[in-house]
Parts: C-alpha cells; structure tokens; sequence
C-alpha cells in the first residue's frame, strides 16, 4: 500500500515536472523568432488600431472593423513591459508575444481538468496542442483569435472545475472570462451557441447531468454578472465610450451580413477539412490525418464506451462543443484558416482522450508498444510540420496556413523608401503617395509607420508631382506619369525615375511598385556611399 | 576603313532606332536606354575631389517618361567652342553611339569648352544622358548643362545642371555634385523644360585639362 502510494506520488511529481518541461517548451516554440514572418495585413491593421490606443490613449469599439477590444488592451501591458511608448518603436515581436503568452495560458489551463489519476492525459492533451502546428502558426499571429480559443475554452475548463469542485471562485472566474471571450470578437456568439448545443444535449438525455449541473440562481447570475461586467468594461473601453456597449450588438448586423456576402472569402463547405487533414505543395506535404484518427477514437470512447470514465461529461461536452462549431464555420460560406483553431482546439483534446483511452483498453504489451511507436512517430511529425510552417517556411504562399500574406518584398520595399527619405534633409516631412487598387495597400501603413507625411489613395490624384515618392499599383502607372508630365508646367516637371529595378509584391502575384524624383534618389545614392566610406 | 566602320554603326542604329521607336509607340515606359558595356580599364587614380557622387555600381534605373518620348538630339547639327577637335569628330556626339573606345569619341582642347545642339524644333526636353568618357573613372570639372531659345543662349537661358563649384567657368555658381563617368551616363533632369538648344560645358577632367565627349542624347517629345 504504502508502496503505491509513494508511485503515485512519484507520478504525480514526474507529472508535474514534465508538464513544466511542456510549457516551456511551448514557450520556446511560440516565441523564437517571432519577427520571423512579414506582418499580414489584419496583423497590420490591428496593430496600427493599437497605435492609437497606446498614443491616444483611446480605442473606440467599431462595430464594423477590427473585432473586439482584449487585444488592444492586452497590447498595452506587451508595450510597457517592452518600454515601447509609440507605434514607431512598437516591434512586431511585442505585439505577437500577446497571442504567443496567451496561448500557454490555454495550455497551463489544462490543469484545471485535473483530478487524481489524469495526469498523463493531461501531460498528453498539453503536449498535443504545444506541438499542432496550426496551433503554433496562429499563436504567433497578431489578430484575436488565439485570445478567443483560449478564452473561450479556458472558461469550460473553470465551469468545469466548478462542476467537480463546487467552488464559487471557479464560477466567477468562468464567467470573466466568458466576458472576454465576447470582448474579443464576434465569432464568440458561435462559441456561446456551441456551448448550448452542448449543454441542451446533456440536459435532455441525462438526468445525472441534470442533478449534477443543478446551480443556485443567485451564482447563475452572478457569473452573468460577472461576465458582463468584463465584457461592458472592454467595450466601453473602460467607460470613455458607453456607445461601444450597444455597438457590440449591433455589430451582429454587420456581420451577419458579411458573413454571408463576403466573396473575398468565400469557400467551400469542405474548406477546413481540405486544410486540416491534407495539403500538399512543392514545399509542404502537411497532413493532420494521423491525430484526426485519434481525435475519431476519442469521439468514439466519449460516446459509445460503456465504462465508467473519468470526466467523461467533459469529454462529450467538448466533442458537442467542437463538433457544432465544425459544422457551424463549414456552413458560414466566409472562411480564413484561423478560424479553425476553434474546434481543432477540442479535436485534439479529444484526440489525446482517444489515445489514453486506447491504452487503458489495450491488454496486450506487444500492441501497446507498437501503439507507443506509432504515437511517437506521431509527435515527430507534428513537431516536423512545426517546424516547416513555423520556422522553415512562415510566410511562403505553399505553407497552408498562410493566407495572402506579403513576402519579405515588402520590408525590402519599405526599408527602400524608408531610406531615401532618411537620405533626405527634411526626412520627416517627405511626402509619400501610396495609390492601391481598393485601398489594399496594407500591411505598408505598419512598414511606413515612421514617416509622418504618407497619402493613401486609391486613384491618382491630379497634385501626384507634388511627391517625391510614390508607390503604386502598376495599373496606375500610365495616369501617374500622364499627370506627372502634364499637369505641372514646364520647367516644373520633375523626372522620376523607378524606386528599384527588382520586382516587389505586397503579396504573392499582386505587384507593387515605387518612383522616386530623380533629385531624391540622388540623395539617396549619396548617403549610401557616406555610409560605406 | 574608319568610315566604312561608321555607316555599318549608323545601319544598325537606325535599325535599333526604327525598333525602338516601334516600342516607344507602345507603352515603354519608363525608358530603356542601350547602355554600352562598361570599359574602366587601367589602374583607377585616387580622388580626393569636392562633393563626388561614386558609381553606384550597379545599373542605374532607367527613368520615367510620358508616352512618345525618344531621344530628339539623335543625328543632330552640334556646334562647339573648339571647331577643330583634337580626335574624332563633332557629329560624333550624336550619332548614337556610346561605346568607349577610340573612334567613338571626340576630344576638345582645354580649359572651358562648350558644346551646342541644335534640336531644329522645341521640344518638352525630360532628361539628358551625357557620356563623357568612361574608359576610365574620370570625373569631369565644371559641367554646365542649359537650355535656351537661341544658339547664342542669350534667350531664356535656364540651367539644368551646374558642378562648377567655384565659378570658374563663368555661369554661375553651381551646387549639383562631380559624379564618375560610367558606361551608364549622367542622367540630368530636364524638368519639362522647353527649348530647341541644348548646351553643355566642361572644363578638363581629373586626369588631364581635355575635354571629351562619346554622346549626349537629349529625351522629349
């Protein structure tokens, strides 16, 4: 007995000890190189929406654009801890390492799931999401929704350590951070959906369940409470804009309507299985396949296993949960691959519960070693796929999470003009015309960031002459030059010649291109040769 | 044999010209210029000259320019301060060819010298590419690039260039950069500039007091 009991214990440490080693790891994973990949355009937008929040000091909820307020608010402790003061100094590491942090904090939740013997499931499902490579891609990704997976599923795992423990704290703190699941962005509302789906399932078909779940009103409406508390505080941006409170319902017009009619992103319904399960390219042979299997052996064991198994509510719950959102994003025509992380998120804790579940079935030593050979062959693989979407190939166009993202032309391209206007005497006040199709000129506003005078236009305006500098889209080019050469008159025609002879894009296969007065690039070359004396 | 040499240059440039002008007809824009290859040749000397601009050292961008816009010095009429060149002849300066080697280029005496083009007509002049000599990396002193209305530039005269940095030539004094001649040429901007003449000064070059030219295309329409 007292034998056992000590193993226990010695599992028990080794648990804990490997889960440190886990989150460090992700730790690691989540922020080497994070400046790695050139920002993406929402990356850009938001960042640049954060600018004014860090200056200002202001941030207007808007119900069009931009999502909710917790990553710009989360923002702002990144800057102060990193002493950046204003969107000029502000670096891309600094606001990715938002997402990056915040996902451990859905890694180190896992804990709340623990109980007495879940350890090691529990060490698998952290290890499983520290090493998704979809997980991982995201995480160093500046936009919401890493902070919306991982609110949103940090909140079931405190109801469900409420549901265990009976403990108000746990309530409370699930109803924070349901307030911050629906203070970072719209989608949350399919999050609150899958979430009822599940719950109104259990509560039809078991009655346990329904003895189990049985909770006071008063603390019922004191994590309703609590959770608008969180959510009013956010989009009033701390009550300098109570506007912002009715505006985060009524953005649900908006985006009803967007996500229905919005071509730019509309796919098929198999768009999130096709990218999931199978992709292959000249560079990346990507296949989530191998842990899907485990993830369907996993809804297998939540559903049909007539055992008795530990926690398995939550683990039905989480298949519910994930299962319905799967469905719920497939349907909405409007997709980008983050969204995925959604419900891939309860795939792989499902996947980790198949592959526990599994073990504890398997009698035979010879199949479990071959199950253990498969499962590091598994992990192998993944922590390959990391490596290659994360770090080998982070913003190439065959890597399959990424999306439209700009190459490195694009630091090329601004680092360029950035240095002819330095090169110039009055560097600060050089004006800049940037005249993109659509206004789809981004992410340069976050590259150009330090230059103060930049017009961003979407057709040519007839002062063109006026800028020494301009970028534009090639179609443009024929009515920059007419009205280069036409409009001023003669003697005041400056001559422009090509920013640079290399070909840039401000993404894969959409051209961007640079003039420059001759006088300025002139400049330019004499600095450049000052600076190689 | 030299002028054999020199119509067989003058068939392939108009060959090159009719197709390049079949281009300019289309939408090049911005202008290609076909740059002879580079010919430093020699051990280069040191400078230590006022505000030098260095070769890049790479191809210089070709410039912009509105639709139609072609070199209009090409073949034309040139009148020089020194009517008897050392080497090479006048004509030499707008016959099209760039290349640096002998018999492409013209050599004037010393001291400040100036070189006149006619256009026969006014153009809207967008840019001037000047070839002194880039066999070596000189740097040529006192070049003075202006427009005028009359041949005698006593019209309207405007200056679009000026390296004299002390006056010494007697047009003012200039604030734009000595540069390293190079195969590429010195782009100058002509700002729009209206004018039928074209003139150019020089006097004498970091490795000896003559003054060189191997072309001089003037761009307008």
């Amino acid at each position: 007995m007292r034998f056992t009991a000590n193993k226990n214990k010695i599992l028990k440490l080794n648990g804990g000890f490997i889960f440190v080693i886990v989150i460090f790891f992700a730790l690691f994973l989540r922020t080497y190189k994070l400046d790695i990949r050139p920002m993406h355009t929402d990356e850009a937008v938001h960042a640049i929406k954060f600018g004014e929040l860090l200056e200002k000091g202001t941030y207007t909820y808007d119900p069009i654009e931009y999502h909710g307020p917790t990553l710009n608010y989360f923002t702002l402790i990144s800057a102060y801890l990193s002493g950046e003061d204003n969107l000029q100094n502000i670096s891309e590491v600094t606001l990715r390492l938002v997402p990056a942090i915040i996902s451990l904090l859905l890694i180190a939740s896992l804990l709340l799931l623990y109980t007495k013997n879940n350890i090691w499931l529990i060490l698998l499902t952290a290890s499983l999401i520290t090493i998704s490579p979809v997980f991982q891609f995201y995480s160093r990704y500046y936009i919401q929704e890493v902070l919306l997976v991982t609110f949103s599923y940090t909140s079931i795992f405190t109801f469900y350590r409420y549901f265990l423990t009976k403990k108000i704290l746990w309530l409370i703190l699930s109803g924070m951070l349901v307030g911050l699941t629906f203070a970072t962005k719209e989608t949350s509302i399919i999050t609150f959906f899958a979430v009822f789906t599940s719950l109104f399932y259990f509560y039809i078909i078991s009655k346990d369940f329904r003895e189990k779940i049985k909770t006071p009103k008063f603390l019922i409406i004191l994590s309703a409470l609590t959770a608008a508390s969180i959510a009013i505080l956010f989009y009033s941006s701390f009550f300098q804009n109570p506007r912002g409170i009715s505006d985060s319902v009524l953005t649900y017009f908006n985006y009803f309507n967007k996500a229905g009619n919005n071509i730019a992103h509309k796919q098929p319904w198999y768009y999130y299985i096709n990218l999931i399960l199978f992709s292959k390219t000249d560079l990346i042979f990507y296949s989530g396949i191998p842990v899907f299997i485990f993830t369907i052996i996993g809804f297998y064991f939540a559903f049909t296993d007539k055992r008795e198994i530990e926690n398995i509510y939550f683990f039905k719950f989480i298949a519910i949960f994930s299962i319905t959102q799967a469905m719920v994003y497939s349907f909405i025509s409007y997709k980008t691959p983050w969204l995925i992380l959604n419900f891939w998120i309860g795939f792989l804790i499902l996947a980790a519960f198949g592959i526990f579940q599994l073990f504890a079935m398997l009698n035979n030593k010879f199949l479990k070693t071959i199950l253990s050979v498969f499962i590091v062959l598994v992990f192998v693989y993944n922590i390959y796929q990391l490596y290659l979407t994360s770090f080998k190939y982070p913003y190439q166009p065959e890597n399959p999470f990424t999306y439209y993202q700009p190459t490195p032309d694009i630091i090329l391209l601004s680092n360029k003009i950035i240095s002819i206007a330095e090169a110039n005497s009055d560097s600060n006040n050089i004006l800049i015309n940037v005249i993109v199709n659509n206004n789809d000129y981004w992410p340069l506003p976050w590259y150009l960031r330090m230059i103060r005078n930049v017009a961003w236009n979407n057709h040519v305006p007839n002062n063109i002459y006026k800028f020494p500098i301009i970028i534009a889209s090639p179609n443009f080019e024929d009515e920059i030059i007419n009205k280069l050469y036409s409009i001023p008159p003669p003697g005041k025609k400056n001559l422009y010649v090509p920013l640079s002879q290399k070909y840039f894009s401000l993404r894969p296969n959409i051209e961007i291109r640079g003039y420059v007065q001759k006088k300025y690039y002139d400049f330019y070359l004499r600095s450049f040769e000052n600076n190689n004396l | 044999m030299l002028r054999n040499k020199n119509i067989l240059f003058l068939l392939s440039f108009s060959i090159l010209l009719i197709f390049s002008q079949n281009i300019f007809a289309q939408d090049l824009v911005p202008i290609k210029i076909d740059l002879p290859k580079a010919m430093f040749v020699g051990t280069p000397t040191n400078m230590s000259i006022e505000k030098l601009e260095k070769p890049l050292g790479k191809p210089r961008p070709p410039f912009l320019a509105p639709k139609g816009t072609k070199n209009v010095a090409l073949g034309k009429t040139v009148f020089s301060t020194d009517d008897m060149p050392i080497i090479g002849e006048i004509e030499f300066i707008t016959d099209g060819d760039k290349d640096a080697d002998e018999g492409y280029f013209v050599e004037l005496g010393p001291f400040t010298q100036h070189i006149t083009i006619d256009l026969e007509k006014e153009y809207n002049l967008y840019a001037i590419l000047v070839w002194h000599y880039h066999k070596q990396a000189r740097v040529y002193f006192d070049v003075i690039v202006q427009v005028a209305d009359d041949k005698d530039f006593t019209k309207n005269v405007r200056t679009l260039f000026n390296n004299d940095l002390d006056n010494s030539s007697g047009q003012g004094k200039g604030t734009d950069w000595h540069y390293v001649e190079t195969s590429e040429g010195k782009l100058i901007d002509a700002k729009g500039e209206k004018a039928r003449y074209v003139r150019l000064y020089s006097k004498g070059n970091n490795s000896n007091d003559l003054n060189h030219y191997i072309e001089v295309a003037v761009y307008g329409k």
